[in-house]
């Protein structure tokens, strides 16, 4: 008995560890691959003197090595190390988004409800949907900063409903998918025990749904900060990543391992909110009952 | 029970996620706004981001200048989606920094702007070439490639091509090439001249490594032809602000504080701009500090000496601005008296002349600024 109590978690922990370290290990292997990629790409045109598709050089592609020190030098004779600059920046930039995110998730669930109870809701309101995802979000930044700041709002809170903007397309069109996708015969038996619809939608259609809306929040994830920084121009704020981005878009050609950085960092703030999602999913997910997940 | 836990809790646990980032935002963008509570608020909307362009508007609130003036002014940095016009007009600010021809070009679509302060006394924009190429002269640029941003910012280049016969609206005789924001074409002689403000990209050239010699360009390198020295330079950087808002007694009394404060500010710049280029450090701490450095000392020479006193409009100045802009911004008239008064800014130097600052400068020379590598 204690044999076999003391084995088991044992051998799990080995199992475990075992892939972690494959895992790990992959990650290093393909992070590995990319960073030659990059590398030999360079040194091949560079030392072949090959100007197509672009010239290759210090400007067009620092070494990766180069960008990643950029990160730990002062971003100005003695101003603070530019990851710390980028740290805050993307602290702020994350706010705007997760705001943003949040936002665009609750409104896209609930103009995804209207129309799977309706179908007169599907079909007015669908068009519009998705007629508001063909208007650039470029052209509609300035006008809902423009509103916005009307109506003396903080800057920050017109970037979080620019971010909403572009979060809110994939949750509707999902969650619409999902609500649908509930197995008739269990419809059938909640009617038959004249269950309410909105007994309906949460212990039935919500749940078989959830599949559908969390892959759109993975993708919403990554579009929210995308919109933030986007958002960020328009709106005069120069405290987040896409204020950096200008500055440093300007300073260019004098140093160009700075912008290249705060694209790294834009990239790691949409990984972190992507596994944000991917852990909330876990959870949900596993809490669900079998046959509905 | 167990079938609601599992959305619940995943609800919950994307809510607290986002609470936290919430948190700790508005923890660290809370600035206490109490005891300004008795000044009065205004909004300054620059033409580009913070950059020592803007030094003397961060020097008089940093060293206080506004507040003494009875003002809490917020200095919103611009960028390229932001067109100051629009952003006064619109009323999201009261004051706005933009170039001459900018006013002009809108006031002629019905946007009712007014010119309060004219800041910059003489024009920034040059022509540059390299040196061994021997185009040293607009005219020499017959048959060449000459670059420019456009959208507004070519008239007085525009205005200097036609001057010397050639007519870069239709092309002929020169070729125009649209210039974008890193002077990186230039470097690889993309096109035979290139147009440069002396505080950004004539410095962006000197400041970047000549890959023969391994040591940086020198301005012996170049040719730098001054729109200005052409006859065709323009009035730059001046305060606007819409005629509605300025008719009012009370919005004059509130203009008159913000110009002295303002030309305070810059006054401060002219004769402690070391300090000055640490302001706008501070203010933009991702700037490169040598670049920053330049570009004061820049600024100061286009707005030092300034015979009428700083911010006064120089008739004969606008008249040639307006001429330039009529031909080549395709205006439906002649910009006239209307789209500025100088009363305010002469009450602002009158207030600053009583308290004993100097508000021409006549003895402000020039220093010397070694540019650094990269603008470090």
């Amino acid at each position: 008995m204690s044999a076999i109590a003391v084995e088991r978690p044992r051998e799990r922990y080995v199992e475990g560890v075992k892939r972690g370290t494959g895992r790990v290990a992959l990650f290093v292997v393909v992070l590995g691959s990319l960073w030659g990629l990059w590398e030999g790409y360079r040194s091949l045109w560079i030392h072949q003197g090959w100007t197509w598709p672009f010239v290759v050089d210090n400007t067009t592609m620092p070494h990766i090595h180069d960008i990643f020190a950029a990160l730990g030098r002062p971003s100005q004779t003695g101003g603070p190390l530019l990851g710390t600059l980028l740290w805050h920046a993307a602290l702020f930039t994350a706010k705007e988004a997760a705001v943003g995110f949040a936002l665009g998730a609750v409104v896209g669930f609930a103009l995804g409800v209207l129309p799977a109870h309706s179908k007169l809701a599907q079909r007015g309101l669908l068009p519009y949907v998705v007629a508001s995802q063909t208007v650039p979000i470029l052209a509609i930044a300035p006008i809902v900063v423009i509103y916005l700041g009307s109506l003396q709002v903080t800057a920050w809170v017109s970037v979080a409903v620019i971010a909403a903007y572009l979060t809110f397309f994939p949750v509707t069109i999902s969650t619409l998918r999902g609500l649908t996708s509930a197995d008739r015969r269990a419809l059938e038996l909640m009617r038959s025990y004249a269950t309410g619809p909105w007994q309906v939608l949460w212990k039935l259609r919500v749940p078989s749904a959830l599949p559908y809306i969390f892959t759109a929040l993975k993708v919403s994830a990554t579009a929210s900060v995308v919109g933030a920084i986007i958002g960020e121009a328009p709106s005069s704020i120069q405290n987040g990543l896409g204020g950096e981005i200008v500055v440093f878009n300007q300073y260019y050609t004098l140093d160009p391992t700075k912008l290249w950085a705060t694209n790294v960092v834009a990239a790691l703030l949409g990984i972190i909110f992507f596994l944000v999602v991917v852990v909330a999913e876990k959870l949900v997910v596993r809490r669900a009952p079998e046959h509905v997940a | 029970m167990k079938q609601r836990r599992y959305w619940v809790r995943g609800i919950a646990a994307l809510g607290v996620a986002t609470a936290i980032w919430a948190a700790i935002g508005t923890a660290g963008a809370s600035p206490t706004k109490q005891h300004a509570a008795k000044l009065t608020k205004v909004t300054l909307q620059l033409k580009w981001v913070t950059q020592a362009q803007f030094a003397g508007y961060y020097a008089a609130k940093a060293k206080g200048y506004y507040k003494q003036a009875g003002l809490d002014v917020n200095i919103k940095a611009g960028g390229p989606q932001i067109i100051p016009e629009q952003v006064v007009a619109g009323g999201q600010a009261q004051f706005g920094i933009d170039w001459l021809s900018s006013l002009m070009t809108s006031r002629d679509k019905g946007i009712d702007l007014v010119n309060i302060a004219q800041v910059f006394t003489r024009s920034g924009l040059t022509l540059i070439t390299w040196k061994d190429t021997g185009i040293n002269s607009i005219a020499k640029m017959k048959g060449k490639t000459v670059a420019n941003w456009l959208g507004g910012n070519e008239y007085e280049v525009f205005a200097a091509l036609v001057k010397n016969g050639m007519d870069p609206v239709t092309q002929k005789g020169v070729k125009i090439f649209q210039e974008p924001f890193t002077m990186d074409f230039f470097l690889k002689r993309q096109v035979d001249a290139a147009s440069a403000m002396t505080y950004n990209e004539l410095a962006q050239v000197l400041e970047a490594t000549n890959d023969k010699t391994g040591k940086l360009f020198k301005l012996s390198d170049l040719n730098v032809i001054p729109m200005q020295k052409v006859g065709t330079g323009m009035l730059e950087d001046g305060v606007f602000t819409t005629g509605k808002w300025i008719k009012d007694k009370g919005h004059q009394a509130i203009a008159k504080k913000f110009l002295a404060a303002s030309f305070k500010g810059w006054i401060y710049c002219r004769d402690h701009w070391r300090d000055c280029v640490n302001t706008v450090l501070k203010n933009g701490p991702a700037l490169p500090r040598g670049h920053q450095t330049w570009q004061m000392n820049e600024i100061n020479a286009l707005i030092w000496p300034a015979k009428l006193g700083i911010g006064i409009m120089n008739p004969a100045d606008y008249a040639r601005s307006a001429k330039i802009v009529k031909t080549y911004g395709k205006l439906k008239k002649l910009p006239g008296h209307e789209a500025y008064r100088t009363d305010l800014a002469k009450a602002a130097d009158a207030t600053l002349r009583r308290q004993g600052v100097d508000i021409t400068g006549r003895s402000w020379k020039k220093a010397k600024v070694n540019v650094t590598a990269g603008g470090k």
